[in-house]
Formats: structure tokens, sequence, C-alpha cells
């Protein structure tokens, strides 16, 4: 196996905390020793762009049930209220992954969204203050982690280009065929382009995404020689995520 | 269309009413606005008083073209004090009657402090929540914050309006105009309160980092502002009828205005990583902990 790896947006979402999701392998295989991690500025700025997206959904989400209950509501319907003012909201979401993101906070914060519901005003801006401040540890834990410097937990490199019309033309074309889905025709290639100008040995691109990256796994490989794709789990001794 | 001599006559009655009055042109719009909506609605001087909303609230091209011909006529001229361009009455007007006289004086007679004249618009009348927090509520504040401490004194005295700010623009996030047109706006937007966030930690500390990174907040708040007020004028919401002949120059410049504003919150947001790098941070608790890994767990496919 490369000990160079170079990260998806997924793994270092993935690994903000340490959790018993079905992603736990995320936080785990960062935990391991052994591997020189890289990402690109691209990926960096996709992870803030997520953890941005997850504060915002939730505030607009708060905002809306706060403007929408009423001012003493009846604890004993209070879960099917909370149940119909989510269902509302996540239809005005376009995004099936904002859905998805709304679902699971509403249903992971339930007890924390009843007491806020129930409480004092003050209580229910603490729970606020708590969600920003989540998302804030997140967004400072990421910087830390991710730089563009050689001693950084995972190395962020700024050096690649924005698009690779002119540097990997073929390539690109060919793996935009075979993932079906754009952004990941640029964020693939970078680990190829640091590859080649600035680590110069073979490089695991280590992602979660099953749907467009690890199902195509050999094909990228082929397109990509000194690329292999792996996902977090094959580095965990004895165990699969 | 509306009537070349309405609106003339409205502006010099103003000024008959309080002849000292020394007013910011946005002030003049925000005065006939409000005459504007106190006419019975099928008072035909409502059609001859048509409004969008732009950058500095209630904007009305006849109010532009009017104060531009009063100009010309001597009636009044501008003046410039610390870096503020007025309107002041050059020659005393021959006493004018409108039809709405009474409200007229009402108004001008309340807009004392001026500043608070233009957020009560802002408040009571702006098509969207977000338009009174954030130019009001986070901008406007910002601005009184700086203003109010020369640099080097962001000291950690200061924590309680910089806990206020912080929670002003987080408000403002939560209320983002979801209108197809503003998509991108919305994504910049939020990439911007991430970096105004890590801002906020900065001035916390009192460090040195501390003043230029609250200026620099504010100076791309005020950008983010504009290309705001040049999409909101786009929306049905946002002006009268009279202005649809414009929606496709609006919309055009729109769209470059906003191409011109994510390189600026990139670079802002890069200069706020660096200068944030020794921010010292607090420990995640249980709540916290548990909120962020429910959101991860909802973005990562099963």
């Amino acid at each position: 196996m490369p000990s160079h790896h170079f990260l998806d947006a997924n793994v270092l979402i993935g690994s903000l905390v340490e959790w018993d999701g079905q992603h736990r392998c995320t936080y785990r295989y960062m935990q391991q020793e052994g591997f020189r991690r890289h990402t690109s500025k691209r990926v960096y700025a996709e992870c803030a762009d997520v953890l941005g997206r997850f504060r915002r959904t939730v505030l607009q989400y708060l905002e809306y049930v706060e403007q929408s209950i009423p001012g003493h509501p009846d604890p004993l319907t209070l879960d099917q209220t909370i149940d119909r003012l989510t269902g509302r909201r996540m239809r005005m979401l376009a995004s099936k992954r904002e859905q998805n993101v709304l679902r699971s906070f509403v249903r992971r914060n339930k007890e924390d969204l009843r007491n806020a519901m129930l409480g004092t005003e003050e209580g229910w801006r603490a729970f606020r203050r708590d969600v920003i401040r989540a998302i804030k540890g997140a967004l400072g834990s990421l910087d830390r982690d991710c730089r563009d410097d050689p001693f950084a937990p995972v190395v962020c490199h700024a050096c690649c280009p924005g698009d690779y019309d002119d540097c990997f033309p073929g390539e690109k074309s060919a793996l935009a065929d075979a993932l079906g889905y754009e952004p990941d025709t640029l964020v693939v290639p970078d680990s190829y382009y640091l590859r080649v100008s600035r680590i110069r040995e073979e490089v695991c691109f280590v992602t979660t995404d099953t749907i467009h990256i690890l199902r195509n796994r050999e094909r990228i490989e082929e397109i990509l020689p000194g690329i292999t794709v792996r996902d977090p789990g094959a580095f965990l001794a004895g165990e699969r995520g | 269309m509306p009537s070349p001599e309405v609106v003339p006559r409205l502006i010099r009655q103003i000024y008959q009413v309080r002849p000292d009055l020394k007013l910011p042109e946005a002030a003049i719009h925000a005065v006939l606005f409000e005459v504007r909506r106190a006419l019975p609605r099928d008072n035909p001087g409502r059609e001859r008083l048509p409004f969008y909303w732009y950058t500095h609230g209630p904007y009305s091209e006849i109010v532009r073209s009017s104060i531009e011909d009063l100009e010309r006529r001597g009636i009044l001229r501008e003046e410039t004090k610390a870096g503020k361009t007025l309107l002041v009455l050059d020659a005393r007007p021959a006493a004018v009657g409108c039809v709405c006289e009474d409200e007229l004086w009402r108004i001008v007679r309340e807009i004392d402090p001026l500043e608070a004249f233009i957020n009560r618009i802002y408040r009571d009348h702006a098509p969207y929540e977000f338009m009174p927090r954030y130019r009001v509520d986070f901008i406007a504040s910002l601005e009184g914050y700086i203003a109010s401490r020369p640099e080097g004194t962001l000291d950690q005295g200061s924590f309680c309006g910089i806990d206020c700010l912080e929670d002003a623009l987080y408000a403002c996030e939560a209320v983002l105009v979801e209108e197809p047109l503003f998509e991108g706006f919305n994504d910049e937007f939020t990439a911007y309160v991430s970096g105004a966030g890590k801002a906020f930690d900065i001035a916390r500390t009192g460090e040195s980092a501390a003043y230029p990174a609250i200026r620099a907040t504010c100076a791309v708040a005020r950008d983010v502002w504009c290309v705001f007020a040049g999409g909101v004028r786009i929306l049905s919401r946002g002006h009268d009828d009279y202005y649809d002949g414009r929606l496709e120059r609006w919309e055009q410049e729109y769209r470059k205005a906003f191409s011109a504003l994510a390189p600026k919150v990139r670079a802002y947001n890069r200069y706020i990583r660096e200068s944030a790098r020794r921010t010292p941070h607090g420990e995640p608790d249980e709540r916290t902990t548990r909120i962020l890994s429910s959101l991860i767990e909802g973005y990562l496919p099963g």
C-alpha cells in the first residue's frame, strides 16, 4: 500500500468527531499512523462549504420553528408539532443532502429541541449557540489539521490548477465518462497532479464515496497510473467500516 | 408616467416644513417613500412615486431626477460635511401645497435622528427580514462598534459588543432570501459568516490582529450588502411595476457584481484563517459533539 494518502472531503468531514455511525471508520483511520496525508485547497474549500451549510440549514430550521410554534406549546402534542414543522421545512429544501442533514439533526437532538421549545427564550438561544459552537469547533479543527504546511497532520496543497483542461485533458474526459459526476472530475485529478508534480510516489485516494468513486475504483486506477483508490476501512487492521 | 411637477413639489415641501434641514439624498427618498405609503390606495400620487429597494433603502429614479432638477433651478445645493454629501436649501421656496400636507409635516417632524428614521423604514417595510437584520442590526452596529473604538482598543472589555455582533450575523444567516436568484449569493454569504465567526474569535483575544480583522470583516460586509441590494430590487417584492423594464439590465449588473464578490470573500477568508492561527479553541462538550455528529451522519450517505 502507498504511504502517501490523498483525503477526499467525506473523510475529512467524517473524522471531525468520534461517533458511532456507520462511518466510524473515518475517525479511527485518522488515528492510524504510518501514512503521509495530503489534500488539496479544493477539498478544504468543499469541507468548509459543507460545514457552513450545516449551520445555515439548522439556523434556518430553528428560525422557522421559532416563528411557527405557538407561545405556549402543548407538551403532550409537542412531538407531533416538531414532526409536522420538520416535514414542512424539509419540503422547502431543494437538496436531498440538506434534507438528510436536517432529518438526522432533528432525530438525534429531539430531546434538546423539545426542552428548548418548552423552556425560556434564553434556553432556546443557548441551544442555537451550541449549534453555532459545534460548527465553529469543526471549522477550527479543520483549519488546524489541514494546512499548507509540511508538518500539518494533513498537508493542504494550494498548487493544484483550477481545472485540468490544459494539464490532463485526456484523463479528465475519461474520468468524466467513468464517474458521471462533475466535482469528482476535479478532486480525483488533484491527487494525480500531486503525485506527478510533488509527491512523485504512488498515492492512495481515500474516500467513503461508493456511488461515484469506490464503485469505479478499477477504472480510475487505469486512467490515472500510480493512483490507487480505497475506503478508509481498508487501513483498519481486522475490521471494516 | 409620473407627472414631472408632483415630486419636486413634495421635495420643496420637505424644506418648507424645516428650512434648516441638511439631508443626505437617501433621506429624501425615505421621506417620500413614507409619504407615498401614507397616501390612500386609490390616490394617483402613489403611481407617481415608484420605488425600488437599493443600497441605502427605498430609492426612486423620479426622486433622483427631481433633485437634479431642483439643483439646476438653484433651489437645492449640495454641501459636504465630514465626508458626507448633504442636500440643503439654496433659496427659500415659495409656499407650495400638496395633497398630503399633514402626512408630510408629520413625517418630516419625525425624521430625527435620521439614522433611526431610516432604520425604522427597514424594520417596518423592507420586503425581506434579512434586510433590517443585516443592514441595521449587523452592519450599522459593526460600523458603530469600530467608530467607537479607535485602533488598538479592541481589548477584552469589548466582549459584550463582539458577542452581540456575532449573534446578529448568525441571525441574518437564519433568514436568507430563499429565491433561486440568491442561491449563489447565499453560499457566498455562508462562507463569509464562517470567516467572520473566526474574525470575532480573533477580536476576543485582543491581539494586534484583532483590529485589522474586524476592519476587514466590516469592509466585506459592505461589499456583500451592495451585491445583495443589487439583487433584491430584481425580485417582484423589491420594486414597483414601473421598473419592470429595467430588470434585464439589473440582472446583468447583479451577475457581474456577484462574480466579483466570490474572490473577495475567498481572499477575506484566507486572510482571517492566517490571522486565526493562534486563536485559542474550547473543547467540545457532549451536546456540541452530538449536534455535530448528527449533522455529519446526515451528510455522509449510509
